[in-house]
Parts: structure tokens; C-alpha cells; sequence
């Protein structure tokens, strides 16, 4: 399955970036793949740990940059 | 009966000296308790006869004066005036003006040095003797007990035993009742948790430690002891604990509150490695930690967890994850983001001992990076304080011990403890 949207919440910070990307999943259909294009080490901890809370599974991670992380869910 | 306290009795004398060769003058203000008249303010006047044999206080005076008793919901107990060189006996004079038999007519006398005082009061005309007590204020005492001196004289903040920083409505609606009524109305939140409630006047102490008891509210200790044992959350209510603190916080305070100690002691908790407790402020501090176990089946090798450490401790390596334990915080955020469930988090205490943020800064060094036993923690806090006690020189704070002799000496005592109790 491909990613279809990629969300970048780059120029956000903790707790915006959860609220933000909560907001863009849901205008999103169930099995839709999305990438989220996230800036820093603590606001990748606190977003997986808040998708993991909301379960959610992070299915792939790259490093795109300097603390530049994408990672790929499948929406719910 | 009059009571004085002994610092009243110098303020007094120090005035009528100031006046000499005039009469001094002023009133007393405070409380009557089973008819025991009980100074609380003593209100200095000007003697508008300046005379060395006589003394008036100008109406308006009286009643300025009169209007500050109020305000402080005092009444007048009675009036204080100097013979500057005769005895503390009443002249003619005085007893013409010795009218009302509700008060106490107190004479000072700066004839003998040092200077000598009576109290006469005044029954169908008839001028007798009126005894007086003056209180010593034990200062010492008092302040171990967490009642401390205030700036101006005969007041006192009185501070209170809290635990982890909580306390209940009930013991809030205590606090409330004794702040308005004794006090000025305020508290005062200290740095360390815990609650202040100042301007209690030493004439209200035992009422007050009365009334605070029937809230469930004890006096806190200051002095060379264990001090407030101070606490966040935790993990009950805080989602990110690794441990509970609170109960902590309270089975601490029922060991070891108050013990004497070579100096202060102070023992902190916080949940987790955010630190909002500052756990290495204190002589004795306890973080709550998590200690991330990899479990290799469920592992897909996604990298995640190497990406989000704090402090990089994660490697890995040909689809092998290793921890650097020396390195790790116990954050546990691995273990709480790993997708996969690859990661088995054991939760544990980190300790540090010897921290100190009063005059000299020194922060609290990790010599327990992991414990998981509650039980086995309290024996090493016994061993700590039993430690201290030995080898600290009376106002020499933990750090200090510990510089002098060497934070290994301590590692070595708390291994021998451990031996001694079953090892590992
Ligand atoms: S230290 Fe941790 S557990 Fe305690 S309040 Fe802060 S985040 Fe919560
Ligand atoms: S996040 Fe979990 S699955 Fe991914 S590499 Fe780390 S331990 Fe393995
Ligand atoms: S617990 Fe925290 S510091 Fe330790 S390895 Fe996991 S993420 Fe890193």
C-alpha cells in the first residue's frame, strides 16, 4: 500500500504536534497510509509514545536529516 | 495575674531608660485567659507632662493606641509607666489615677539596677499588689519544634509537618481557621513543599498547636533533623511515573521524620528521570527509573527506539539492540514508544546522596543507579543515616562528611549492609 498523504508538523512543538497531526487523521479513511515528517529527538519520543497510547503502530522510521525523523501509520 | 514575656520586660526597661530622667509611659494590649491577663503588645506613649514625677498620655494618643489593640483583637489590659529615681511603689498621685479595677497598673523602677517593677490593681478604691509572671522564651526549643522566631519580637512562624507536598481539605479549612484567626491572614508556601503560617503570637502558641492538632496537622521540624520529605505525583496520577511516590513519601516520614542528625537532612522523591522534583537537591534522593530489557522475538530492528533515547544509549546493530546501561536515565521512553513490544521495562529507584542547594551548590551523586526492592532501599536509608551519624561532626552537612571521608567509604558501608542482610 502507498503512502498518501505525508503530514509535515515540522514547524510545530510538543503539545501542538499530537493535536495537529490528531486533527489531519481525522479528514482521513481507515487503512490510509500517511507518512509525519517530525523535527527532534523528544517530540519523535513523545509522538510515538502518544500514538502507541492511542494504538497506533509506527510501521517504518527513516531518518531524512539532523534529528529529522518520518515515520509511516496506518490510520485506524 | 499579668503575664510578661522576658523580651517585653527589656523592651520596657530600654524605653524607660531612653525617658530617663522623665516618667516613660505606654499601655499593654493582649488577652484575658481564665482571668489571667496575658501581654501581647506593649504600646509605648508620650508623657505630655514631661515630668520626672508624673505622667499623662494625650487622648488621642490613647485612643490611636486603642484602635491598633483592635485591630490585632486585643483589649487593654493596662498601663505601664517609669519612676525614674524612686521605688516601683505607687506615689499619691498614682493611686488618684488608679481608677478602673479592670486594669493592671504596672510601675517600673530604674531606682535599683537592675531595675525592679510591680503591678497594683485597684478594688473599691483600695490600691493592692498585682502578680506578675514574666515567661522565658525558649527560642532553641522552640525552633526545633518548627516554630521560628520572626523578625519582629514575640511572633513567630510556625511551620507544619506536610508529606509529599499534599495535604486535605480538612487540614486546609485547619490552616485557614488558624491563619485568620492567630495570624495575619496569610501562609507562605516554602521552597520545599511545605506551609508557613506566620505572625502567631507567643501568646497563642499552645491554642494554636491545639487547634492545628484537631485538623490533623502537626509541627514541622527544623534544626539538625529529618526534614520534610518532599514528593511529585508519581506515577498513580502522573502517567509518566515510574514509580508512587507518595506512599513513599509517607513511609519515609514515619521512619525517619524528625531524627537528629549531625545536620539538616533532607530525603526527596520524584517519579521519573523529567526530575520535577529535583530529586539530587537532596542529602538522600530517589528517582523513579525504568530499566529497559530487550526481548529479542519481538524486535523487528526499526530503529525507532535508537532515534528517540535522550541520551543515545541504544544501538543497534545487525538486528541486535544493546543498552548501555552506564549511560542510560531509565526515562523508559523505549520501552513506551516501541511499536512492537520489544522492550520488558523493570521499574526501580536510581539514589543519590549528598546533594545540597542552600549556600553551596553540590548535586547529589548516583552511587544506586537501579533498585528494585522497596525493602532492600530502606535498609540502604538505614545504613545512610546510621552512616552519617557516625563519621559527620555535629553542623557539618552530608556532602561535607562525604567529602572529608570519601563517597567510596560510604559505597563501602552500604555493601557491608548489604552482606549483612542476605546480599545482592
Ligand atoms: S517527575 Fe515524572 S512522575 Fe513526577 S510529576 Fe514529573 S513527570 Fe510525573
Ligand atoms: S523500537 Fe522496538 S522493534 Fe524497533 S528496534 Fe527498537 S526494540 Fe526493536
Ligand atoms: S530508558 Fe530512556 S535513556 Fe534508557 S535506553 Fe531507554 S530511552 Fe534511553
Amino acid at each position: 500500500m502507498e503512502v498518501i498523504k505525508t503530514i509535515d508538523l515540522r514547524e510545530y512543538v510538543c503539545p501542538m504536534t499530537y493535536v495537529i497531526l490528531q486533527a489531519e487523521i481525522a479528514y482521513l479513511n481507515s487503512g490510509d497510509k500517511i507518512a509525519v515528517i517530525l523535527a527532534g529527538k523528544n517530540t519523535l519520543a513523545d509522538v510515538t509514545k502518544s500514538l502507541k497510547m492511542d494504538g497506533y503502530r509506527v510501521e517504518k522510521i527513516e531518518e531524512e536529516g539532523e534529528e529529522i525523523y518520518k515515520i509511516i501509520i496506518t490510520v485506524k | 495575674m499579668l503575664v510578661f514575656f522576658e523580651f517585653q520586660i527589656e523592651k520596657i526597661v530600654k524605653f524607660c531608660r531612653e525617658q530617663y530622667p522623665i516618667e516613660a509611659c505606654g499601655l499593654l494590649g493582649g488577652k484575658i485567659e481564665n482571668g489571667v491577663k496575658i501581654v501581647k503588645s506593649v504600646y509605648f506613649a508620650r508623657n505630655i507632662a514631661q515630668s520626672e514625677s508624673r505622667f499623662d498620655i494625650e487622648a488621642k494618643e490613647q485612643y490611636e493606641i486603642i484602635k491598633k489593640m483592635r485591630a490585632k483583637n486585643e483589649v487593654l489590659l493596662g498601663n505601664f509607666h517609669s519612676h525614674p529615681k524612686t521605688p516601683a511603689r505607687p506615689s499619691a498621685e498614682d493611686r488618684e489615677l488608679m481608677l478602673d479595677p479592670n486594669l493592671v497598673y504596672v510601675i517600673f523602677s530604674l531606682k535599683d539596677n537592675p531595675p525592679t517593677f510591680k503591678g497594683f490593681k485597684v478594688s473599691r478604691g483600695e490600691v493592692s499588689e498585682e502578680e506578675i509572671t514574666v515567661k522565658k522564651v525558649d527560642y532553641k526549643t522552640l525552633k526545633s519544634g518548627g516554630i521560628m522566631r520572626q523578625t519582629e519580637d514575640g511572633y513567630f512562624a510556625v511551620r507544619l509537618k506536610i508529606t509529599g507536598g499534599n495535604l486535605s481539605i480538612e487540614q486546609l479549612k485547619g490552616l485557614e481557621e488558624v491563619a485568620s484567626r492567630y495570624g495575619n491572614g496569610t501562609l507562605h508556601l516554602t521552597a520545599r513543599q511545605g506551609v508557613e503560617i506566620p505572625y502567631i503570637h507567643i501568646a497563642d502558641l499552645e491554642e494554636v498547636i491545639e487547634k492545628l492538632k484537631s485538623y490533623g496537622l502537626e509541627l514541622g521540624a527544623c534544626g539538625p533533623r529529618v526534614r520534610t520529605v518532599t514528593a511529585c505525583q508519581g506515577r498513580s496520577i502522573c502517567p509518566n511515573g515510574c514509580i508512587e511516590t507518595q506512599e513513599l513519601a509517607r513511609e519515609i516520614a514515619a521512619r525517619y521524620y524528625g531524627q537528629t542528625l549531625p545536620h539538616k537532612f533532607k530525603f526527596g522523591i520524584t517519579g521519573c528521570a523529567n526530575n520535577c522534583l529535583k530529586a539530587e537537591e537532596n542529602d538522600l534522593g530517589i528517582k523513579g527509573v525504568c530499566r529497559p530489557l530487550w526481548l529479542k522475538d519481538n524486535c523487528t530492528a526499526c530503529g525507532l527506539c535508537t532515534k528517540i533515547c535522550p541520551v543515545n544509549a541504544i544501538t543497534l546493530n545487525q538486528q541486535e539492540i544493546s543498552v548501555d546501561y552506564e549511560v542510560c536515565i531509565g526515562c523508559g521512553d523505549c520501552v513506551k514508544a516501541c511499536p512492537f513490544e520489544a522492550y520488558k521495562g523493570e521499574y526501580g529507584y536510581s539514589l543519590s546522596f549528598g546533594g545540597s542547594f542552600g549556600r553551596k551548590i553540590n548535586i547529589g551523586k548516583k552511587l544506586i543507579p537501579f533498585i528494585s526492592s522497596k525493602e532492600k532501599m530502606f535498609t540502604i536509608f538505614d545504613k545512610t543515616l546510621e552512616f552519617y551519624r557516625k563519621e559527620g561532626k555535629t553542623g557539618e552537612r552530608f556532602y561535607k562528611t562525604l567529602e572529608r571521608v570519601g563517597f567510596a567509604k560510604l559505597e563501602q558501608y552500604l555493601r557491608e549492609g548489604e552482606r549483612e542482610n542476605g546480599g545482592n
